[in-house]
């Protein structure tokens, strides 16, 4: 049978204008992040980082103020490495929040989606299992992000306006920005992977926070023992803050190890999102 | 017919040991059209199919000319499942305008087609009222909503009358009738031949996984009447009653059921009905209840099922 067609009758078929359908994984994480925001514990969360953020942006304040005083010994010794502190503080500032954030919105969001069937409504329009994903990854890590980049303008706005150079904090920022967003989308990526596994919210929940937690305790344990600092980059958000540390503080592990936490980034981010792309083509998974 | 839009070739579907469908070879054209069938029948994995929902274990699966999945497809479609899962957090209007972007429209149009389309199923006055506080005949009418709200050629609607109270099932009928009549193709699934006849002519019936039947419903409806067709009186005299009813001749069977029952088998239904209330009158016997077995599709099953094998109806 050649194309079909409805010839009959008075239907017109719609010839307009349809958008890019990677579009699509926008509206997918809009959709996601206003549902969110109607949740409670979204709102506490939110809430619980701004006052974190709070703190670090009163502390580097205070170190710079006591620093350009010449006031206090141990301020202005920090204060020699300031701009390698704000960098690094950007990153790691919203790390319970962020965390707790992926753990309320992330790591239910698909099993949610397959409890409830919500993916004969998705997958019956023009959108595909990626763009799907996609979306999916910006919506749970939204609010995350939010804040990690919220707390990082803020920060090193701060730093500028209290007695950083344009140049330094520029350069520092830059440095930074890379490692902050790869630790949220690190840590949303497995929480989805996880997530598809499983029909049950807080089965979804508790195995995220499992593997984060145990794989912390057991990796940085460890690196402590066995004096192999280059384990604790092979966590989830540890892996993202050594990079940074690497970038930043230009730490490093010595030889091949020097790329460990790049790949392990790319690691948990492709392991996450492989994981739940292979659930949701596999249709039957998809459509419980 | 038209050429077919929807196409199933040979389709088979086993999930594990169970089997969903069984060798399904069916083709829908634009119109109205009756999926039938007994729950368990497979009318939802026929859709599911449909819709690249699931995978057809054997056979292929067409819609306008193209095996599904495909993208180009699902722009063209609008699918409401049987589920009544939503984000309930949203309202009806947040929920059809999301989807509407799903389908590709821009912001604008998505937020004033979603208004359109809700204004169209009667939810007004809730559409900007979280989902979580409609009832279940409302969720029905925004599932249809979203189907219709991207202005699709083909629409596939899953069980669209449940849970709906009177008002709201006459607007749905109104609105799949008029897609029907405006050159979308609609499939519509039930469990109620009643309820399908009111929408349209052209059924497909489905039974155990299997296409038991396809056509013009007058032409099942024969096919159901070549059988003898159950109708069950009660009354104050079944005995004068039914001595008055053995001499009319689309009488085929009679037998006393009870004190106030009698029942009678007939191969012409509709002289049936409008012949016994006359009977009864012109004997002065007080009819309380004209019922009959056959009428679920239950029956109507058993009649087809019995015919294909051969046998005869119990």
């Amino acid at each position: 049978m050649a194309e079909g067609a409805i010839h009959d009758l008075k239907y017109k078929r719609y010839t307009g204008g349809r958008g890019n359908p990677w579009l699509r994984a926008l509206v997918v994480a809009r959709w996601a992040m206003v549902l969110q925001l109607r949740q409670r514990w979204v709102k506490v969360l939110f809430g619980l980082g701004i006052i974190w953020a709070t703190v670090s942006i009163l502390k580097l304040a205070m170190l710079s103020l006591f620093g350009n005083s010449g006031l206090g010994s141990a301020a202005s010794g920090l204060l020699a490495n300031l701009d390698r502190e704000v960098g690094i503080t950007a990153i790691e500032a919203q790390q319970g929040p962020t965390f707790l954030l992926v753990l309320a919105c992330g790591a239910p969001a698909l099993a949610a989606d397959l409890n409830a069937g919500a993916f004969q409504f998705h997958f019956a329009r023009p959108i595909g299992v990626g763009q799907y994903l996609l979306g999916r990854l910006l919506g749970s890590a939204g609010w995350s992000l939010v804040l990690s980049y919220g707390t990082f303008a803020v920060l090193m706005s701060v730093r500028l306006v209290l007695g950083g150079e344009a140049l330094t904090v520029l350069k520092t920022a830059a440095l930074s920005a890379g490692p902050l967003g790869l630790r949220v989308l690190a840590m949303t990526a497995v929480a989805l992977g996880l997530s598809s596994l499983t029909r049950r919210k807080g089965l979804a929940q508790a195995m995220f926070a499992g593997l984060v937690a145990g794989s912390w305790v057991l990796l940085f344990g460890v690196a402590r023992v066995a004096h192999k600092p280059w384990l604790e980059a092979l966590h989830v958000t540890g892996s993202a803050e050594a990079l940074g540390d690497m970038l930043v503080l230009h730490r490093r592990f010595g030889g091949w190890y020097d790329a460990v936490p790049a790949v392990a980034c790319a690691l948990w981010l492709g392991l996450g999102l492989g994981v739940a792309a292979w659930r949701l083509s596999r249709a039957e998974v998809v459509r419980g | 017919m038209s050429e077919p839009v929807l196409e199933l070739k040979g389709v088979s579907k086993w999930y594990g040991p169970v089997l969903g469908l069984r060798d399904v070879t069916v083709s829908v054209g634009v119109g109205v059209t009756g999926l039938l069938g007994p729950n368990g029948a497979g009318k939802s994995t026929l859709m599911k199919v449909l819709t690249g929902e699931v995978s057809p274990s054997r056979g292929e699966a067409r819609m306008l000319g193209r095996r599904v999945p495909s993208e180009e497809v699902f722009r063209r479609l609008g699918y409401a499942p049987e589920i009544e899962v939503f984000y309930e957090e949203l309202t009806g209007r947040e929920f059809v305008t999301a989807l509407a972007r799903l389908g590709g429209l821009d912001p604008a149009r998505a937020h004033a087609r979603a208004g359109e389309e809700l204004e169209r199923v009667g939810l007004t006055a809730a559409m900007d009222r979280p989902l979580s506080t409609y009832s279940k005949g409302m969720r029905q009418r925004t599932k249809l909503a979203q189907a219709l709200v991207h202005d699709p050629e083909v629409v596939i609607l899953d069980e669209p009358m449940t849970g709906l109270d009177p008002l709201a099932r006459a607007k749905v009928l109104d609105v799949v009738t008029d897609l029907g009549k405006r050159g979308r193709s609609v499939l519509v699934s039930s469990h109620l031949l009643d309820e399908v006849e009111t929408m349209t002519r052209e059924i497909v019936l489905l039974y155990q996984g299997q296409l038991l039947a396809q056509g013009n419903v007058h032409v099942i409806r024969a096919m159901i009447d070549r059988h003898p067709h159950h109708v069950a009186l009660e009354c104050d005299r079944p005995r004068d009653l039914g001595a008055a009813l053995a001499r009319e001749p689309w009488v085929v069977t009679l037998r006393f059921a009870g004190e106030h029952r009698v029942e009678l088998e007939t191969r012409q239904p509709d002289e049936a009905y409008s012949a016994i209330p006359r009977v009864a009158l012109e004997k002065g016997v007080k009819l309380r209840a004209l019922t009959s077995p056959d009428d679920n599709l239950a029956a109507v099953f058993r009649y087809l099922t019995a015919e294909r094998k051969g046998g005869t109806a119990p």
